[in-house]
């Protein structure tokens, strides 16, 4: 009873500070993660398309000349660099770092991708890649859904 | 297929070291949560399938397991992020129940 009542004394400035931030700032809610970003929706849903068209043509050619490493520089570059500029636009976003921690951990991941294609990637190999790039695109998405359904 | 890794340690283990690290915010991101890990404990067991058929190396699996753990740690965001918008949305929940008092009170519209 004591230690709850003490507990309760040391919320009461966390509260007080809560409701004069929200008056000098003439806020009517708290937001503790960014708005939902449509542009970041629309673009993790394009690059899960790219992702997805490169993997089936990876399941027909890998471990052939067709499914070689230089015939794919291409999607690299391109996701690459649509990555990075998603990672900018979404650090530029307040209250979105841990949307910016998973874009950048997509490219991390992609970026591995790259590196083991140049090793060479076998016909095994493309189901467990799609099923984690799946999970990525996912679990981005899934955060960016909540962030527009989340009674705000 | 008969598997080495036990689903049911490794999944107990995530979800106890998953509600540990999110507290409070645990019970909003639970059933995502147990879900995702599913999938992880299914990947695991691809890779040790594949490896036991001899299909890939194990610099290959290392690969596979590294998208695996970027793949993981994007999905303990989300969980962190669901959690954030729990307490978001009950934060918010308890100014609109008292909303009109302090403003009343107050003789202004603050909240």
């Amino acid at each position: 009873m004591v230690a709850k009542r003490a507990s309760l004394r040391q919320m009461v400035p966390a509260v007080v500070i809560l409701f004069l931030l929200l008056a000098s700032a003439g806020c009517t809610s708290v937001r503790l993660v960014a708005e939902y970003d449509k542009r970041t929706d629309d673009e993790i849903t394009a690059l899960q398309k790219k992702t997805e068209v490169f993997l089936n043509a990876m399941e027909r050619t890998a471990g052939t000349p067709e499914g070689g490493y230089e015939k794919h520089v291409n999607f690299y570059d391109t996701i690459k660099a649509d990555v990075n500029v998603l990672v900018v636009r979404a650090g530029a976003l307040s209250l979105n770092v841990l949307t910016t921690q998973q874009l950048q951990l997509l490219g991390k991941s992609i970026g591995a991708l790259e590196e083991q294609h140049r090793r060479g990637l076998t016909p095994p190999m493309i189901e467990p890649v799609r099923q984690a790039l799946q999970t990525h695109y996912a679990a981005i998405l899934t955060l960016e859904v909540a962030k527009k359904t989340n009674n705000r | 297929m008969s598997s080495k890794i036990d689903a049911s340690v490794i999944m107990q283990a995530m979800t106890q070291a998953a509600a540990a690290a999110l507290k409070k915010k645990w019970p909003a991101a639970r059933t995502y949560a147990g879900h995702e890990f599913e999938k992880f404990v299914l990947q695991m067991r691809q890779i040790e399938k594949l490896k036991d058929d001899r299909a890939i190396t194990e610099d290959e699996a290392r690969f596979l397991a590294r998208l695996q753990q970027n793949a993981m740690m994007t999905v303990l965001l989300t969980l962190e992020g669901l959690g954030m918008l729990a307490v978001e949305s009950a934060v918010n929940a308890s100014i609109d129940a008292v909303r009109d008092l302090i403003n009343t009170a107050i003789g202004w519209k603050i909240l």
